[in-house]
């Protein structure tokens, strides 16, 4: 409760008459609800909701504030779906969204051959892999119905597929932090794909090339197997009496060669975006960020995700590592929404652009 | 809007606006007395159910006055509007005596039990 808010406990201080007592809280309600329509409709509204209550109210009705709050909710987010090209970057996501996922499900398939028998400390369990390859398999056929405009299909999949991640992280909490933290990151690019699929329902045309969708599979195929090119490398040397040791990832061409294959991803990526339309790709691009800082910070600062490992890597030493890892994808969405929405918003006002022009 | 029955609240919106232009707290109001005290629209689902309705074409806004230094809108039905109620209310009609039909026929069965 605001201080504006809390009773007057000074006794002699004129009390705040109920009717605009009343009046200031439902605007406040009213702000659940996006700029644009309250322009157009607050003043009709607060007119309406000021009639239906009691005479010396000073609080809303209960129902009615969760009313005003669940309907302001939904017509922000309604209005996001309902133009054209929040729907196409939602188709985007539809798309990218799954790709990611199966390739991130590929990555745990890779494992066994990347760390055994090298390094027997991280033998992935043989259930773990029989969960990879349906997840694996789930998310591309998601992926495959969100191309050929399936959207109820890719919908309905996106959603059971983000059961399934819910089940693996509540599985992966009695785990060890890699597991814990690969499991969170997949169920939340699962809700993203969900919300994506979801928002998409209405869109209409193809907003991705079969070209640029094959770019846009490839790039996490790559992030997923790049690993596999360092660990490659790695030798390990078995002591008696110890976990034995081993060679140092970092040093060497075998580097150069993971930042190469980086590179490539990157590319792939943005090749893909800059063949969208200008609206729609400035939405792909904040969207895609947080993947992209979560990726950059995964392949450089831990070394890549092990799933059946802890963390391991430059930043693993740091008392932070988890919290890095959560923070940063999500401080990187709410900056780029941020960056985004005052974007629109000056070139709504730009001199000389239509009102809309921004937002087509 | 396609041609989905509509949900009770526009359907009754609908119907309030068939007696003239009203605007937002009348067709609260008004709703009230159709439905003989059950359904009482709370503001963002009635100001929903309009938008939805206006974006059909199903109403327009008539006319804006100031009343009390605040804005007071008043809805009517359009030709389309009119349309459209007339048939929902003929599918009501419809399914309401299929219904009837069948439990004239349940109850003398149920009284042999």
């Amino acid at each position: 409760m605001s201080r504006r808010d809390s009773p007057r406990t000074d006794g002699g201080a004129r009390r705040e008459p109920a009717a605009e007592a009343l009046e200031r809280r439902y605007r406040r309600l009213l702000a659940w609800y996006p700029h644009v329509y309250r322009a157009a409709n607050a003043d009709d509204m607060l007119g309406v909701a000021l009639a239906r209550s009691a005479p010396g109210r000073r609080w809303p009705e209960p129902g009615e504030a969760v009313n005003l709050t669940v309907s302001g909710i939904g017509e922000r987010l309604g209005g996001m779906l309902r133009q054209p090209d929040r729907r196409d970057t939602a188709a985007v996501l539809a798309i990218a969204g799954p790709l990611l996922l199966a390739a991130g499900a590929m990555r745990t398939m890779a494992s066994p051959f990347l760390f055994t028998p090298a390094i027997p400390a991280l033998v992935t369990p043989e259930r773990m892999l029989v969960t990879a390859v349906a997840f694996a398999a789930w998310w591309t056929l998601v992926a495959l119905a969100g191309m050929l405009r399936w959207r109820r299909v890719a919908a309905t999949g996106a959603c059971l597929g983000l059961a399934g991640q819910v089940v693996l992280l509540v599985l992966a909490v009695s785990a060890n932090d890699g597991a814990l933290m690969v499991a969170y990151w997949q169920a939340a690019m699962a809700l993203v794909t969900v919300t994506a699929a979801l928002g998409s329902l209405r869109g209409q045309g193809r907003t991705l090339s079969w070209r640029a969708v094959t770019a846009l599979a490839a790039a996490p195929a790559i992030l997923a197997g790049r690993s596999a090119v360092e660990t490659a490398f790695i030798r390990y040397t078995p002591r008696p009496g110890t976990f034995g040791t081993i060679s140092d990832p970092l040093s060497g061409s075998e580097r150069w060669l993971g930042v190469g294959l980086f590179a490539v991803a990157l590319i792939l990526t943005l090749t893909v975006i800059a063949t969208l339309r200008p609206a729609v790709r400035r939405r792909a691009a904040v969207l895609l960020l947080p993947a992209l800082l979560t990726t950059t910070l995964a392949c450089w600062g831990f070394r890549g995700f092990v799933p059946a490992g802890p963390p391991i890597g430059l930043l693993a030493l740091s008392p932070f590592h988890g919290q890095d890892l959560v923070l940063v994808p999500v401080i990187g969405v709410v900056a780029g929404f941020i960056v985004l929405q005052f974007y629109e918003r000056l070139l709504r006002r730009g001199p000389g652009k239509p009102a809309d022009a921004g937002l087509s | 809007m396609s041609e989905r029955p509509l949900r009770e609240p526009a359907f009754l919106v609908l119907t309030a606006l068939a007696g003239g232009p009203m605007h937002g707290y009348a067709l609260v109001e008004d709703v009230l007395r159709l439905s003989d005290g059950q359904v009482r629209l709370h503001t963002g689902t009635l100001y929903g159910v309009l938008d939805r309705l206006r974006e059909a074409g199903l109403i327009i806004v008539e006319r804006e006055e100031i009343v009390d230094s605040r804005l007071r809108r008043y809805y009517a039905l359009t030709d389309a509007g009119i349309a459209r109620l007339a048939a929902e209310a003929e599918r009501m009609r419809r399914n309401a005596s299929a219904a009837t039909a069948r439990l004239r026929r349940l109850r003398p069965a149920e009284g042999t039990i």
